[in-house]
Parts: structure tokens; C-alpha cells; sequence
């Protein structure tokens, strides 16, 4: 069989592609990963392919995605794991653990020093401690910031202020 | 061990080890998907990352809850979300590269035969399968080459041509048959 493009070939795929009509909205992050790790049923998996013969934002995620994924890891600056490690994760739950919840958020721990400590281990003392000193607070941090001074506003809401990228889409 | 629940009901020691799992594959994701933008510079690799780790944990946590291990490894879907953190944070600082880019072409483009007045063709939309139709996308119109199209899909080389041959084989039949070849203005 031959790889080479026989013209009416391409005319006629347009053709069929255009008639199965348009794409709709983009897929999410999860159903990207399950179709990249080839976790979809064939239901699934249909649904995915269709999608990504008509929209070329989730097919360049997939096939870049590949791509990332067979490269090898980056230890990345210490600063990058001390900051993330300082963002205390704050679980929604129910009413009466509101108030816990927002006082926690977000807030610096000792724990972080540990995660400083040890990913310093790993990652050797060039690279890291270097940039870590070096390391630019985002606009997000410094909402974190006002979020846990006395009668400041609540994390969340900060964020929600600050935070505009966007929820939905694929990208 | 990444211990998720732990995550998710707020136990610090459970984050930082989520941390230290999570940081190697979002960064290295996030600087390659900029680097690919001609954006090298770590210090922007460092806060597109750690705008992502604010993504996983603001409003309870609720992006880092969507995360279903049935459905995926943790590795590819922090790959994916460091992608696209990266490419939010291109299309912020709105680089001129994201306006040649793939990215800014709008979602199901018409082909370029719609384009074309002298003749078009009428075909039913489900004449092929979706993984027929993703196929017969990526040679014709992505113009990727039998290798990479396996690839995208994860098939041996084969199938792509197994494919393609049965799917231009049914548009084939099918205008044999009298259906779907209408002339223009």
C-alpha cells in the first residue's frame, strides 16, 4: 500500500471530514490523559477520535502530550517545590469545618522546610539553592498574602480575583 | 506513594509528597511546552508551574478532585495540565508565535475544498468511523506522514494504512454509486 497523497484522495477526505460536522467543545485534561494511556473503552475512545479528527487544539494536545511524556523528567529549581509545598491544601467539606478550612488555607507550614530539605537532597546544591533565592513571587502568592493577614479576605476569594485563567477548555 | 485522599482531606505531609512527585512532571511539561512558544527563561517555567499547583488546590481543592486513577495515570494528567498551563500563559502575554501558531486555528475549520466553488461533495456524516475519519484528518489535512499519524494513535504503521485504505475505499463506493457528487455554481 502506498503513502503517497493521491489528490482526489485528499479532496474526497475533506469532503467526508467536513460532512461529519463540527467538533464541539474541547475535551478536558482527563479525558485527554485516559485517551493518551489508552484507558477508553471503545465507546470512549470513539468519542474522543471524533472529536480530535475536527479540532486540532485537542489533537495538538494529545500528540504533544506523546511527545512530553516519552522525554525524561526535569528536576525542576528548588524554589518551583517550595512554593507549591507551601500552599497548604484546604479541602471544601461541610459546614461546621468552614471555618477551619479558611483559616488554613494556604498558609506556610514546616512541613515546606521539609520538602526544602529534602528535594535539596535530590536536587544537589547548584541548580536550586541558586535559583531559590532568586524566585519572583507571582501576583497569586502575594494574594496568599493578604489572605492570611488578620481580617483579611478569605484565600479563595482572593484568588478569585486574581485568577483569570480559565476553567474550561482543553488548553 | 502519592497518597491523593491524603491530599484531599488537607494532610500537609500528603501534599508534600504530592509535591515532590508532581513537581519534576509539571515543570519539565511546562518548560517544554513554552520552550516549543520560544519561551525559555526558568523563572517563567517556574510560575506557570506553581500557577498549576494553584490551579490543583484552589476552591477545595477542586481541580486536584476531578483526578480519576481508573481513568489515567497521574503522570499523563499532570503532563497535560502543565501543557496547558503553559499555553494559557503564551496566550496571555499574547507572543506573536501564537499567532502563527496551530493553537489559534478555530475549533473544526472548514476544510479547504469548502472553499472551493466549482464542485463539492455530499456525503453522509457517519459514512466513516470516528478513528476513520481521525485517520483520513491527520494524512490530508494535518498533512502528518503515515509514522506520525501511528503515533498520535498509538497503532503499528499498518493500521494507519489498513485504515485509510478502507475509509477512501467506502468515499470511493460511495460516489460509484451515484451519491454525493454535487457540482457547484
Amino acid at each position: 500500500m502506498s503513502d503517497s497523497i493521491n489528490q482526489s484522495d485528499r479532496s474526497a477526505a475533506r469532503a467526508a471530514l467536513r460532512a461529519a460536522g463540527p467538533a464541539g467543545p474541547c475535551l478536558d485534561e482527563m479525558a485527554l490523559a485516559s485517551y493518551v494511556d489508552g484507558r477508553v473503552g471503545s465507546r470512549e475512545r470513539d468519542a474522543v477520535e471524533a472529536h480530535l479528527a475536527g479540532c486540532p487544539r485537542c489533537l495538538r494536545a494529545v500528540r504533544e502530550a506523546r511527545e512530553l511524556l516519552a522525554q525524561a523528567l526535569a528536576m525542576p529549581p528548588l524554589a518551583v517545590l517550595r512554593r507549591a509545598g507551601a500552599l497548604r491544601p484546604a479541602p471544601k467539606v461541610g459546614v461546621a469545618a468552614t471555618a477551619w478550612s479558611r483559616v488554613a488555607v494556604w498558609s506556610a507550614s514546616a512541613a515546606a522546610a521539609v520538602v526544602f530539605g529534602t528535594v535539596g537532597l535530590l536536587a544537589g546544591s547548584g541548580l536550586g539553592a541558586s535559583r531559590g533565592q532568586a524566585s519572583v513571587r507571582t501576583d497569586r502568592e502575594v494574594a496568599f498574602d493578604v489572605a492570611r493577614a488578620p481580617g483579611g479576605a478569605v484565600a479563595d476569594d482572593a484568588l478569585e480575583v486574581l485568577l483569570d485563567v480559565e476553567e474550561d477548555g482543553c488548553e | 506513594m502519592v497518597d491523593l485522599n491524603g491530599c484531599l482531606r488537607g494532610d500537609q505531609a500528603a501534599w508534600d509528597g504530592f509535591v515532590r512527585f508532581a513537581g519534576p512532571v509539571l515543570y519539565a511539561a511546562v518548560a517544554r511546552a513554552l520552550r516549543r512558544h520560544g519561551i525559555e527563561d526558568a523563572s517563567t517555567a517556574e510560575d506557570v508551574t506553581q500557577d498549576v499547583f494553584v490551579r490543583l488546590v484552589k476552591d477545595g481543592l477542586r481541580l486536584l478532585r476531578t483526578f480519576d486513577a481508573s481513568r489515567a495515570s497521574l503522570p499523563t494528567w499532570l503532563t497535560l495540565l502543565g501543557r496547558s498551563g503553559a499555553i494559557d500563559h503564551v496566550r496571555r502575554r499574547r507572543l506573536p508565535t501564537v499567532e502563527t501558531d496551530a493553537d489559534s486555528v478555530p475549533v473544526s475549520p472548514e476544510p479547504a475544498i469548502a472553499d472551493t466553488p466549482t464542485e463539492s461533495l455530499d456525503l453522509p456524516p457517519d459514512l466513516l468511523s470516528p478513528r476513520e475519519r481521525l485517520v483520513l484528518s491527520l494524512l490530508y489535512d494535518h498533512d502528518l506522514s503515515v509514522a506520525e499519524a501511528a503515533e498520535t494513535l498509538a497503532v503499528e504503521e499498518q493500521t494507519i494504512r489498513s485504515l485509510r485504505h478502507k475509509a477512501v475505499a467506502k468515499i470511493r463506493e460511495r460516489l460509484a454509486g451515484g451519491g454525493g457528487l454535487r457540482r457547484g455554481p
